[in-house]
């Protein structure tokens, strides 16, 4: 106590004495407090204000370091100065027993060492986010492998950075409570060996509560041809820019899924949207994209294609929102559309006229149903509607269960659906179409019932 | 019937204080006198001091946005009556006041307009060691 009240004094009296500080003497407590309101860089300074100042060291809950914040570049214009600071720092914080989030962004080349120094102080004390951005280029830091097994980790940003996925000393990428990933300019890679092989995937199934992922401009694997993202707990999924192969995407709670791309090389053909039931909203710009297949539901309105080069379409699923083309892709040659409705409320018939309508540009249109009342649009409608497809060429129609005595209602209504296009055979659900190309995804059967009638006109 | 405590400023001004807003001071609450000799502040910082205690004891919800804004235009005084205050409000232990005079000092430091020589040109204190772990690293 008395040692205590002996700095006081001294420092009653440097305040008193000096001139060049206007700052006079406060308690400890209070002085903590105010270092407590000040992010880490100002606190820094602060410390000169006086000794009493600099022996205080706030306990810092998030720590922000950036070498280009405009805000603060004074502080670093001496080179060197940044590095002295993230060594000065890491030293000061090391009595805190707690960090939750510890963001930086710098020149990870040079500040390798003492990058490395703060990653290690932030697993130590189990920080929840983490936000790694290099400034240098060529992505030389190599992201340290404890990061991927960081049971406390929530949030992982990282930005222009190296990351091999594949087993470290601490085993494979196991990332139990991370909720949101966002990776920028990265190199994924599994193996230091292997650049081929795409590691998102090792990446994804480490982190089973992942929703939010967010993948930018990153290379994902030399030889790659086709890319799975298969989550269970994902919700939101953005993909933009990455030079990227064949697309699966297989997650059941995801809601909302972006990806635009301007690449037009040949790997680049397919994308599959596998049983995301939950879908609302959906947005794809993909110059390149060959074949689209979305075997879910489109929830709602919102959705947005741009496929200008888009050959072949298929969809399986309710009629219940439609296909928006921003431009109506003019090399459509096929679209195959499967109909999952086996009721025909009021609503149903505009619905299916309305979906149908953003496929007019195609050559060939394929309807799968399995009831095909389900195409027999009421004659009232069809006087008052104007055609779905008046340009396409061909029309196609699969069914499976008998119509009885409302056959000869069908083929009107077909004429009335597509009046330039030669109405081809019936042809039965599982009949295959000769002149079908090699799909790569086997064609799922949605019918009930398995019909050994064969209707053929 | 609610108390009246009185405070005296170091140069011998009374303020007469109800119950309500006195109670909002930890050392007033833990003494046992209702007459209270606040050393080291004068009549001028304690008066706002009291001020600042009646205005919260009639408001009862203070994250009511009115008083949110009287607070703000509260703090927003000279640096010099800012730390006179902070050094009465401690003193008194009126916890919501000091959080809310050092938020301002720590935000006058954010803007740069805390007034220090020091604070204008920083200079981090590199030990010798540093500088030589440096130099190993080729800086």
């Amino acid at each position: 106590m008395n040692r205590r009240i002996t700095e006081n004094d001294r420092n009653r009296q440097t305040a008193a004495t000096s001139s060049a500080t206007t700052i006079p003497y406060l308690p400890d407590n209070v002085v903590e407090k105010i270092l407590s309101f000040l992010p880490i860089n100002l606190a820094a300074q602060a410390n000169t204000v006086s000794k009493q100042w600099a022996a205080l060291w706030p306990s810092f809950p998030v720590i922000d370091l950036d070498e280009a914040d405009p805000i603060n570049c004074e502080l670093y214009i001496e080179p060197g100065r940044f590095l002295s600071f993230l060594h000065h720092s890491v030293r000061r914080c090391g009595d805190q027993k707690r960090l939750d989030k510890l963001r930086i962004r710098a020149n990870l080349r040079y500040a390798y060492v003492l990058v490395r120094e703060w990653v290690d102080f932030a697993i130590d004390r189990c920080v929840k986010e983490l936000d790694l951005r290099n400034l240098g280029e060529n992505r030389y830091y190599l992201l340290a492998h404890n990061v991927l097994t960081l049971k406390s980790l929530t949030s992982l940003n990282l930005e222009n950075v190296r990351v091999y996925a594949s087993s470290g000393i601490d085993g494979p990428v196991s990332l139990p409570l991370l909720k949101t990933m966002s990776l920028t300019e990265l190199e994924i890679f599994d193996d230091e060996e292997d650049w081929a092989i795409c590691a998102v995937p090792s990446l994804i199934s480490g982190c089973p509560s992942m929703e939010q992922l967010s993948i930018k401009k990153c290379k994902l694997g030399y030889s790659t041809m086709e890319l799975e993202i298969s989550s269970y707990s994902l919700k939101s999924l953005e993909i933009m820019h990455c030079h990227c192969m064949n697309l699966v995407v297989t997650a059941k709670n995801l809601e909302s899924f972006t990806f635009y791309s301007d690449c037009t090389c040949p790997y680049h053909k397919t994308m599959y949207l596998w049983e995301c039931d939950n879908l609302k909203h959906v947005d794809i710009s993909c110059l390149g994209l060959k074949q689209l297949l979305l075997h879910t539901c489109l929830k709602t309105l919102e959705n947005s294609f741009y496929t200008p080069n888009l050959e072949a379409f298929e969809f399986s699923g309710y009629l219940k929102a439609k296909v928006h083309f921003v431009d109506a892709p003019s090399k459509l040659l096929k679209a195959t559309i499967r109909v999952w409705e086996t009721s025909w409320p009021i609503e149903y018939y505009s619905a299916m006229r309305g979906f149908l309508e953003s496929f007019n540009c195609s050559k060939k249109v394929k309807l799968h149903i399995e009831d095909a009342e389900g195409v027999i649009i009421p004659e009232h409608r069809r006087m008052e509607w104007s055609s779905p497809l008046p340009s396409i060429k061909q029309l196609q129609l699969y069914f499976s269960a008998p119509l009885g005595d409302r056959e000869y209602c069908l083929r009107p209504s077909l004429i009335w659906m597509a009046p330039s296009a030669e109405i081809l055979p019936f042809l039965d659900n599982d009949d295959d179409d000769e002149d079908d190309n090699d799909d790569d995804y086997d064609d799922d059967d949605d019918n009930d019932d398995d019909d050994d009638d064969h209707n053929e006109d | 019937m609610s108390r009246v405590f009185k405070l005296k400023s170091s140069d011998n001004e009374t303020f007469e204080v109800e119950e309500a807003a006195a109670l909002l001071s930890e050392t007033i609450k833990s003494s046992s006198s209702t007459e209270i000799t606040v050393p080291n502040v004068k009549a001028e910082i304690l008066g706002k001091v009291v001020e600042w205690c009646n205005k919260h004891a009639e408001s009862e919800d203070t994250k009511d946005q009115l008083i949110k804004e009287w607070d703000a235009e509260f703090v927003s005084v000279d640096q010099h009556v800012l730390f006179k205050l902070i050094t009465a409000a401690d003193y008194l232990q009126i916890k919501e006041l000091v959080d809310q005079l050092t938020q301002r000092v720590g935000d006058m430091i954010k803007a740069k307009t805390l007034k220090t020589v020091e604070m204008t040109y920083p200079t981090f204190n590199v030990e010798r060691e540093v500088q030589e772990e440096l130099k190993s690293l080729g800086f």
